[in-house]
């Protein structure tokens, strides 16, 4: 999306939408559509003006959209429909999104499955189910053709304390 | 045994627990990681050299594949494994690309990019069940290669691997 900041610079927070003073917020993301849906949110802290639809593939690295909560969603989007579909497997007990760069300086999301760890080493096949589960991941987050490159990790769900 | 072969026992042997009780330590977790992916990236590099130069004379295949560089593998790498591939790689496979080479590529820049993590990222914690992942998926790319190796798709991987910057010309 094209931006008015650079024109309203000194007249408070901008927006990717023309014509509203607010700050920018994810509101809804649909993963069965590729799609994030975007409001503006007020000083008073409510959500104002029309629902702005952006294509998942449409989101620019450090744009206004690209927020940590937008990923957060998308995540818990794709997570819900796994679920719904019956591809959740029962040893993933959580995850972790984070976004940063990766080894080469890509702009990158990072999607951590927390599985839930046994007392003794885990079996290949065991460990192969876990890793099934990761490319599973991956290839539904590669079909959104995300500009920021998705990266699976593995990793042992902990009791909060 | 081969150097990627070695390579792999090793990272099997240092995410196992120690000789003494208790979980393996983070500096044995981490060189794990960072040992599965030499393998992988031994066994690899090994073969795009192999294709790319002549045994002899004497040091030239070594000295090419010196000239490999992890950044520009990790790029082919994910080129390939995109959906759908990137233009440069369907320009030469004009049909499906092999399961088992969507695999290796998939595994490599997994594989990659984590052994940056283990090697520079303090701040992220490797466990065992992530790193028996790890291994495990390198484990995957040893078989998946030696499926695939001798085909068509699997030597334009090499290549690409290779000279993947050097493709836009």
């Amino acid at each position: 999306m094209a931006s008015n900041r650079a024109v309203l610079q000194d007249r408070g927070p901008q927006v990717s939408v023309p014509s509203h003073f607010g700050n920018l917020e994810v509101v809804r993301v649909d993963v069965t559509n590729w799609e994030a849906e975007f409001q503006v949110r007020a000083a008073d802290g409510s959500l104002v003006g029309p629902k702005f639809p952006t294509r998942l593939s449409m989101i620019r690295p450090n744009s206004e959209e690209d927020t940590k909560e937008l990923w957060k969603l998308l995540v818990d989007d794709l997570f819900r429909v796994l679920k719904q579909d019956g591809e959740l497997p029962e040893f993933v007990k959580d995850y972790e999104v984070s976004i940063d760069e990766d080894s080469t300086g890509e702009p990158a999301l990072y999607v951590k499955i927390l599985i839930k760890p046994g007392r003794v080493e885990a079996d290949n096949a065991t460990v192969d189910r876990w890793n099934d589960f990761v490319h599973l991941v991956q290839d539904r987050l590669m079909r959104f053709r995300l500009a920021r490159l998705p990266y699976v990790q593995l990793g042992e769900w902990r009791r909060k304390r | 045994m081969s150097l990627p072969k070695d390579l792999l026992e090793q990272a099997r042997l240092l995410a196992q627990p120690g000789t003494g009780r208790g979980r393996p330590r983070q500096a044995s977790l981490r060189r794990a990681v960072s040992t599965a992916y030499y393998a992988v990236f031994h066994l690899l590099s090994a073969d795009a050299t192999a294709q790319a130069s002549p045994a002899g004379p004497t040091g030239l295949r070594k000295r090419v594949q010196r000239s490999l560089q992890h950044t520009t593998m990790k790029t082919a790498a994910y080129a390939l494994q995109s959906n759908p591939p990137h233009p440069r790689i369907l320009a030469l496979i004009s049909g499906a690309i092999p399961t088992p080479l969507l695999s290796v590529a998939r595994g490599f820049v997994r594989l990659q990019d984590e052994r940056h993590n283990a090697d520079y990222d303090l701040a992220d914690h490797f466990d065992r069940s992530r790193v028996q992942g790890l291994i495990r998926e390198a484990e995957r790319v040893f078989r998946d290669w030696n499926t695939v190796r001798n085909t068509d798709e699997a030597r334009i991987f090499l290549a690409a691997l290779m000279f993947w910057n050097l493709w836009s010309k």
